[in-house]
């Protein structure tokens, strides 16, 4: 199995609701703010419980929220 | 800034001014002064002392700070803490390795080793140890950046 990079549609769905700010949605789920920065950038892939967190702060399913894509063995980004 | 960065910060600064405080005094007073004069000794014991004091308190100080301020500790922050003892770890071993290879260069003719040097290995230890605490803080969040 190749290796996979999870993607997350954060900043779209905080614009979405009502541009909800970064430290809004920290609060809401109980992190903090470097964490949503972190998240957004592609640099921090959260826990499940984390994942499921943001999901319900957003009313959305955790599919809506974060992408799981596989990469073929070999294949460059 | 994040007040774990915050807080590694005054623990690097008060690390720093202790190391430069026991480095000081051993410099001005020599180190084989230790073994002869009880003041240097009783100001050195001091130092050390005052110094895991000064780090103790600013941990509590910058602790309760937090607290009152509902500061959060979350996953990411935990996982960046739990990469801090390894730099600890390879810190002090790199201190430990580097007084053994000094001291059995300099006086491996003389086949034994001041007193002095026990206590010095012992200081460098912890100082580079707590230095490390705080170090290592900044450089995991860096690295996480």
């Amino acid at each position: 199995m190749g290796k996979g990079e999870v993607t997350n549609r954060i900043r779209r769905l905080r614009f979405d609701h009502g541009e909800m700010t970064q430290q809004d949605l920290a609060v809401k789920v109980g992190c903090t703010r470097q964490t949503i920065i972190a998240l957004e950038q592609g640099k921090y892939v959260p826990s499940v419980t984390l994942a499921f967190q943001i999901a319900r702060a957003f009313g959305v399913t955790v599919e809506d929220v974060f992408q799981y894509e596989e990469k073929e063995p070999g294949t460059t980004p | 800034m994040t007040p774990q960065q915050k807080r590694a910060w005054y623990g690097l600064a008060i690390g720093i001014i202790w190391s430069l405080a026991l480095v000081a005094i051993f410099i001005v007073k020599g180190a084989t002064a230790f073994d002869e004069d009880a003041g240097m000794r009783a100001t050195a014991y001091l130092l050390f002392i005052a110094g895991v004091l000064a780090y103790v308190a600013m941990l509590y100080i910058t602790g309760w700070r937090m607290r009152r301020q509902g500061v959060i500790m979350d996953e990411r922050d935990r996982l960046i803490l739990r990469k801090v003892p390894v730099y600890q770890m390879f810190a002090v071993l790199f201190t430990l390795a580097g007084w053994a290879i000094a001291l059995s260069e300099v006086y491996h003719n003389e086949g034994q080793v001041p007193v002095v040097f026990t206590w010095l290995m012992f200081y460098s230890a912890i100082i580079v140890n707590i230095v490390f605490a705080s170090a290592g803080t900044l450089i995991a969040h860096w690295r996480a950046r």
